[in-house]
C-alpha cells in the first residue's frame, strides 16, 4: 500500500486535465509548436509569457518526455528576457507538475535551485505534492531541497506545508545520504589558459548566509532553525534545537536550550545526541561552555531527556494537518485552475490584439508610402521648382578608406609574360 | 586555469540589487532591503521594496556584467527620515545591497521610529577676524571689527537668533592638533 500523506483526491487530476480540453491546448501539436516558437524568436528576438505557458501546459504524460530539452530552454528563455514580469501563475506550476510526474527529478531540482535562471516558485499546492512524493519515494534529498526553498523565501505556508517541510528536513537528516546536493550551475566552462578579463568593479568577497548557501547540513539546519518554531509545542522545540545544533549557530542555540530548561517540554534523547556531536566544530569556547553547561542542567534534569520517536511524531502531525486542510486546499485549488484558464484565454486573445494591431499599423504605413509616391507624380508640374532645388547639389567626394590612402602612387608591378625568355648573357 | 578579473575595487559588500530581486517570488515586493554602505550612520536606512521590472540582461561572459538594468520603485528611509518613494533604477546595479529577513525588519523600522536627526548645531553671529585683517580693522578703525558669520545650507548648522546662544564655538587656531610634536615653538607663543 502506498503510504502517502496526502490523499489521491489531492491532486486534483481531473481539474487539472480539463485544461487540456480547452481548444487553445487540445490543438496545439507540441512539435509544430516549439518549431514555431524557434522561429518567432529568431525573427523577433523574444518569446511571450503566454506562448511559454500554453506549451508548458500541453505537456502531458509521457508524451512530454520528449520535450523536457525543449522545457528547458524555452523557460530559461523567458525568465531571461523583461518578458518574465508577465508569466503566468500557471505556468511554473505546470512545469513542477509534469516534472514530477514524469520524475524528471533532476531537471526539476536544477529549475528549484536557480531562480535567476529560471524563475520557478512552487506555490504551497505543488510544494505539498512534490515533498509527499519524494518522500515517498524515499528521495529525502529532493524532498529535504524542495523544503529548503521554502525556508529560501522566507514562506513556509499553511500548517501543511510547514510539517511536510520539517518532516523532509528531518527525514533527510535521519537518512544516510551524505552525499554534496548537486549544483546545476548554468555558468560557462572557464577557458583552459590564464585568461585576464577588464571588468568595471571588483566584487568584494561576501557570503550572505541565505542564498549562497551550499552544504546541505547547514540549509537543512537552516530550514529546521526557521521553520520549527512556528509548529510549536515539544517537536517544534526539539527540532529547532537540533536546526540550530546543524546550521552551527551557538549563540542561537543556546538560546533555545536556555528556553527548553525553563518550559516543561522534555527534549529527545537522540536531539541532545546529535547537538553534542555538534558542538565538536564550535569554535567559541565560551558559548561552548555555556552549552555543555546548559546540556548538563538539561541531562541532570528528571525525565527532561526521553525516548523519542521524532519522525513518526512529525508524521503523525502531518497525517492531522493534511486531514484538516485537504478539503479546503482542494477546493481552492480548483478555483485557481479555473482562474488560471480564464488569464490564459485573455492573454491570447491580447496578443492576437497586438499582432492584429501590428499588422494594420504596417498595412497604414504601406499605403502612406503609395499615396506618397503617387502624388509625387501626380503633382510633379506644380513642385517642378521645389524639386529643381532639391537636385542642386554637389556631388559628395568620394569617400576613400582610410587605410588604403596611399599618398604615393603604389608601385605598379608588371605582370610577368609567360612567354618571355631571359636573354643569355 | 581560473579567470583573472582586473577592475577598479571598491568598499561595497553586498550583492546587486536585481540578484537579490531575481531569486525572490514575485520579484520580492514588499521585501525590505538594506544598503552596506550607509551603515556608517547611527540612524538607520531601509529600502522597501514596491514594483521591480528587472531587463534580466545578461553581459559579456565572465565579466560579471549579469543582471544590471531594470526598474525598480522603492519607499526609502534615510537616517530615520522617510524619503517616499524613489526610483532606484540607477543604483540598482551597485553591489551593495542585503536582503534583511522578514523576522529581523522589526529592528530596522524600531529604530527608524527612535531615531531623532541630529542635533541642530547653532553658530554665533560673528567671529574673531584674522589676524593681519583684525591688525588692519583696528589701525584704520574700520566700521565692523568682528567678521559675520554665513551659513549657505541650513541643515546641520545655523546662526544664532536674537537671544540665542552658541553652541558651537568658532575660533581661529590650531586647536588641538593630532601631532603636537610638530607645533614646538608655535603653540607655546600663541
Amino acid at each position: 500500500s502506498r503510504r502517502t500523506f496526502l490523499s489521491a483526491a489531492y491532486r486534483c487530476d481531473e481539474a487539472w486535465n480539463l485544461r487540456l480540453q480547452n481548444p487553445l491546448l487540445s490543438n496545439l501539436n507540441a512539435g509544430d509548436y516549439t518549431f514555431d516558437l524557434e522561429r518567432k524568436y529568431k525573427q523577433e528576438g523574444t518569446v511571450s509569457a503566454i506562448d511559454v505557458d500554453l506549451f508548458v501546459n500541453s505537456l502531458e504524460g509521457d508524451y512530454a518526455r520528449d520535450f523536457t530539452q525543449d522545457l528547458d530552454e524555452l523557460m530559461n528563455r523567458l525568465r531571461r528576457s523583461p518578458e518574465t514580469i508577465r508569466t503566468l501563475p500557471s505556468t511554473p506550476y505546470a512545469a513542477l507538475r509534469i516534472l514530477l510526474d514524469t520524475r524528471r527529478t533532476k531537471l526539476l531540482l536544477k529549475f528549484l535551485t536557480n531562480p535567476l535562471e529560471y524563475g520557478v516558485f512552487p506555490n504551497y499546492h505543488i510544494a505539498n505534492l512534490m515533498m509527499d512524493t519524494y518522500l515517498e519515494d524515499k528521495n529525502y534529498t529532493a524532498a529535504a531541497r524542495v523544503a529548503s526553498v521554502q525556508m529560501l523565501q522566507e514562506d513556509f505556508g499553511p500548517p501543511l506545508t510547514q510539517t511536510l517541510t520539517i518532516l523532509s528536513c528531518y527525514a533527510y537528516y535521519k537518512s544516510e545520504e551524505n552525499l554534496p546536493w548537486e549544483e546545476y550551475s548554468m555558468e560557462l566552462p572557464e577557458p583552459e589558459e590564464e585568461v585576464k578579463v577588464r571588468i568595471q568593479f571588483k566584487r568584494n568577497p561576501y557570503f550572505d548566509d541565505h542564498f549562497d548557501l551550499k552544504d546541505p547540513y547547514l540549509i537543512v539546519g537552516k530550514t529546521l532553525a526557521w521553520g520549527s518554531p512556528l509548529l510549536g509545542g515539544e517537536i517544534g522545540l526539539n527540532c529547532e534545537i537540533l536546526g540550530w545544533a546543524l546550521y552551527k549557530k551557538w549563540k542561537e542555540l543556546s538560546a533555545a536550550l536556555t528556553r527548553a530548561i525553563d518550559s516543561d517540554l522534555s527534549l529527545a534523547s537522540s536531539v541532545v545526541t546529535s547537538v553534542k556531536d555538534s558542538l565538536a566544530s564550535c569554535e567559541t569556547s565560551n558559548l561552548h561552555a555555556t552549552i555543555m553547561s546548559h546540556i548538563i542542567q538539561i541531562e541532570a534534569t528528571n525525565s527532561k531527556v526521553m525516548d523519542m520517536n521524532i519522525e513518526s511524531l512529525l508524521q503523525d502531525l502531518v497525517k492531522r494537518e493534511a486531514a484538516n486542510a485537504e478539503a479546503n486546499d482542494i477546493k481552492a485549488q480548483k478555483e485557481v485552475f479555473t482562474e488560471w484558464e480564464k488569464k490564459r484565454e485573455e492573454d491570447v486573445k491580447k496578443q492576437l490584439q497586438d499582432y492584429r494591431k501590428r499588422q494594420l499599423l504596417a498595412e497604414i504605413e504601406e499605403k502612406k508610402q503609395a499615396l506618397k509616391a503617387k502624388e509625387e507624380v501626380i503633382f510633379f508640374f506644380d513642385n517642378k521648382d521645389k524639386l529643381e532645388m532639391l537636385l542642386d547639389r554637389k556631388p559628395k567626394p568620394k569617400e576613400i578608406p582610410r587605410r588604403f590612402f596611399f599618398p604615393f602612387k603604389k608601385k605598379q608591378h608588371k605582370k610577368a609574360d609567360e612567354d618571355y625568355i631571359p636573354p643569355e648573357v | 586555469m581560473p579567470i583573472i578579473r582586473i577592475g577598479r575595487t571598491h568598499n561595497h559588500v553586498g550583492m546587486r540589487l536585481w540578484e537579490i530581486i531575481g531569486r525572490l517570488k514575485n520579484f520580492g515586493i514588499g521585501r525590505m532591503v538594506v544598503r552596506s554602505a550607509f551603515e556608517r550612520y547611527p540612524e538607520p536606512t531601509y529600502y522597501r521594496i514596491l514594483s521591480a521590472r528587472p531587463l534580466m540582461d545578461r553581459g559579456q561572459p565572465f565579466k560579471d556584467e549579469d543582471n544590471m538594468k531594470g526598474h525598480v520603485l522603492v519607499e526609502r528611509v534615510f537616517r530615520g527620515v522617510n524619503m517616499g518613494v524613489v526610483d532606484l533604477s540607477r543604483t540598482a546595479f551597485k553591489m551593495d545591497y542585503k536582503l534583511v529577513p522578514k523576522h529581523e525588519e522589526y529592528k530596522y523600522i524600531q529604530a527608524a521610529e527612535e531615531s531623532c536627526p541630529p542635533e541642530v548645531k547653532i553658530l554665533p553671529e560673528t567671529m574673531e577676524m584674522p589676524p593681519l585683517l583684525k591688525i588692519l580693522a583696528e589701525r584704520e578703525n574700520h566700521e565692523y571689527k568682528r567678521l559675520k558669520v554665513s551659513v549657505k545650507k541650513t541643515g546641520t548648522y545655523r546662526i544664532a537668533k536674537e537671544g540665542e546662544t552658541p553652541t558651537v564655538e568658532l575660533s581661529l587656531g590650531l586647536g588641538t592638533p593630532a601631532s603636537l610634536q610638530l607645533y614646538e615653538g608655535v603653540l607655546e607663543n600663541k
